[in-house]
């Protein structure tokens, strides 16, 4: 990274990404042209039920799509490079230097064989011209940031719990001070306490060092605590995005919807829970239209038959959805301010 | 972690036990003694038939001798060679070396071919790549080792000076060929133990933490994915070490080796019972300390397997 950009300028541009994993018998479209912007010193969060495509558009930034993947983009810009086309020693350089991901699971993301600090005095002697002793020192001091005290450095990940190991694996990201950080659902494995923990660190070190995040979750409570934008996703395309704001109070696609009217409401416990009836249409057999139309109530009969039409609301509010091309339109879910 | 040691090494009590009285009764059950075998180069009379009889110990049930023999055994004294009259212990630890040297030889033969050609074939699973390199290895294994072994002499040791034909005076040089002959021997099993172990790790998430990180694809398989596949690696290597140190008979004939194989065969040809016993226990204990090291060395590898000896005497407590 030569040039620091300014807080609020894109950091990365993705435009028209598609992965498909191309198998013997089917192919699997994971991810289907989908384009989003990250500003600096903003988090970006990707929501989205199992399967949407959210960990693989995750992995595509760092083009670590395993196996048969197939990835292509029109763009995937990261601090003013192009991903796509890096050769193998740039993509070196620019893996754990300029962006960081920290795993899902983090009962396996560490290696077992290891000590903690080994594994994050690694990366730190990677990419930074440091002695062994002074990485060492570093990755003490990167521990002590996310709250295990240094004198942990020379045990192995069997000896931690599972929020420990997540901070360690949060560590090793951080390590080097990347300028995007994603976090693909970094506190699913962990129980509630552990996970406002966690999450209020991650906020903190991300303030401090003035990151870009993508926060990639299944909750909408973590997207409300952590995010400045939201992607909503489904069947690997993004169906609607916005400011948290936009997409929380002013909510405007069915899926959304649906995905709201699925948490339990806290302020009227004898409410009945309204889950979204179906399951996600099989990646390997999208529809022709719409994919969410089987499951929307609002679905008329061009919902099947073609994709949905983009709809702007704002300069940041996009929703895909051909419901609003017919006048009067709105769904249940009432706007707020 | 030493108590684990300690007690694994107890338990070589009871196999040594076992292993000492299968023999013993088995060199009963063979037709013939050391006495027919004189009988056969010179005519003796019935008298002097007895009379060496007694000298060797050969009378009295199976059960008798046994128990006299590990009287002996228990004070350290593993009898003399009915043949030449020597220590068995001092003829043993005579060939040892040259054992020593072709084992150590011949494991790194292996490890040196199937180690990669392993970690290549999970790398290119499924592809041409990966069947070729397990054809290869299987050739190893499917070629009997004396053939390989005439075959070496006649095209390299008869063309290529400086390399002799057999012994084991000329230093590394006539180690060569009987190391290539016992060492792909062993190759099919190891690389195929590789590359099963190698496709479980590269599977798993670790690896990817380890790639986005940036690390070079090859260092992380060499260093990051193989320390993890190690364990069936260096338990399948250590029990072929066990048993080359135990002798490579086929080899050690076919390039007039001085080792401990050829030692125990003649032995029983011979009938020579203490030679023949005495060296066995000698062969299991070998085999039991190195099986025992390979063990420990695991916690070496693993850490948690290290946790694992510290624990298990409190478990079963």
């Amino acid at each position: 990274m030569e040039d620091k950009k300014a807080l609020g300028e894109p950091v990365l541009v993705v435009e028209d990404l598609q992965v498909r994993f191309e198998l013997e018998a089917e192919t699997v479209s994971a991810v289907n042209g989908i384009s989003f912007t990250l500003k600096k010193g903003h988090t970006l969060g990707f929501v989205g039920e199992t399967g949407a495509g959210k960990t693989t558009t995750a992995l595509s930034l760092l083009r670590l799509v395993p196996h048969p993947g197939k990835v292509e983009s029109k763009k995937i810009e990261v601090c003013g490079q192009e991903v796509s086309t890096m050769t193998t020693q740039q993509l070196e350089k620019y893996r754990g230097n300029d962006i960081a991901m920290i795993f899902q699971d983090p009962m396996t993301s560490l290696n077992p064989v290891f000590t903690v600090g080994q594994q994050i005095a690694d990366t730190i002697l990677l990419h930074q011209e440091v002695s062994s002793s002074e990485a060492k020192k570093k990755a003490e001091h990167m521990l002590e940031l996310v709250g295990i005290p240094a004198s942990r450095e020379g045990e192995y990940p069997h000896q931690f719990s599972g929020g420990m190991k997540q901070r360690v694996v949060i560590a090793i990201a951080l390590a080097c001070n990347p300028e995007v950080l994603i976090a693909d659902e970094p506190t699913t494995a962990l129980d509630v306490t552990i996970q406002a923990q966690v999450l209020s660190m991650m906020k903190k070190l991300r303030d401090e060092r003035q990151m870009s995040m993508i926060m990639i979750t299944h909750d909408l409570g973590i997207i409300a605590d952590v995010c400045d934008e939201v992607a909503v996703m489904y069947a690997g395309r993004i169906v609607e995005t916005g400011t948290l704001v936009e997409v929380f109070n002013r909510t405007k696609h069915p899926y959304t919807e649906g995905l709201f009217n699925s948490l339990p409401n806290i302020l009227n416990r004898s409410a009945r829970l309204k889950p979204i009836p179906g399951l996600m249409p099989d990646p390997s057999n999208l529809p022709v239209g719409c994919s969410f139309a089987p499951r929307c109530k609002y679905a008329k009969d061009e919902c099947f038959s073609a994709q949905p039409i983009v709809h702007q609301f704002s300069d940041t509010h996009t929703v895909a959805c051909s419901a609003y091309a017919r006048s009067g339109f709105a769904i249940d879910r009432p706007q707020k301010k | 972690m030493l108590r684990y040691a300690i007690k694994r090494i107890l338990l070589m009590i009871p196999v040594i036990i076992g292993v000492s009285f299968l023999i013993f009764f088995i060199m009963d059950l063979a037709p013939g003694d050391i006495v027919d075998i004189k009988l056969a180069e010179e005519a003796l009379t019935f008298e002097e038939i007895e009379q060496l009889r007694e000298t060797y110990g050969l009378n009295g049930s199976v059960f008798t001798r046994y128990f006299s023999y590990m009287v002996n055994f228990v004070q350290g004294d593993l009898g003399t060679s009915l043949v030449s009259g020597r220590p068995v212990l001092d003829s043993y630890l005579e060939k040892m070396p040259a054992t020593i040297v072709l084992a150590c030889a011949s494991i790194f033969v292996s490890i040196m071919i199937s180690i990669p050609l392993g970690v290549y074939a999970a790398m290119k699973r499924g592809t041409f790549a990966d069947n070729a390199s397990m054809v290869f290895s299987f050739l190893g294994l499917s070629i009997p080792n004396f053939w390989l072994g005439l075959m070496l002499i006649i095209v390299v040791a008869l063309n290529v000076p400086g390399i002799p034909t057999g012994g084991f005076s000329k230093g590394i040089a006539s180690v060569i060929l009987p190391a290539i002959t016992v060492g792909t021997g062993l190759t099919a099993t190891l690389a195929r133990t590789t590359r099963s172990s190698m496709l479980d790790v590269l599977s798993q998430d670790y690896l990817r933490t380890e790639r986005a990180k940036g690390h070079k694809e090859i260092k992380v398989i060499m260093k990051y994915a193989l320390r993890n596949a190690l364990i069936p690696i260096i338990t399948i290597a250590g029990g072929q070490f066990a048993v080359t140190l135990g002798g490579a008979v086929l080899t050690e004939t076919v390039f007039s080796w001085p080792g401990v194989g050829r030692l125990i065969v003649d032995a029983v040809n011979s009938r020579d019972v203490p030679m023949a016993v005495g060296c066995i226990i000698l062969k299991s204990i070998t085999i039991g300390i190195v099986v025992l090291i390979v063990d420990l060395l695991y916690a070496v590898i693993d850490p948690r397997i290290k946790a694992q000896y510290g624990k298990r005497k409190r478990k079963q407590a």
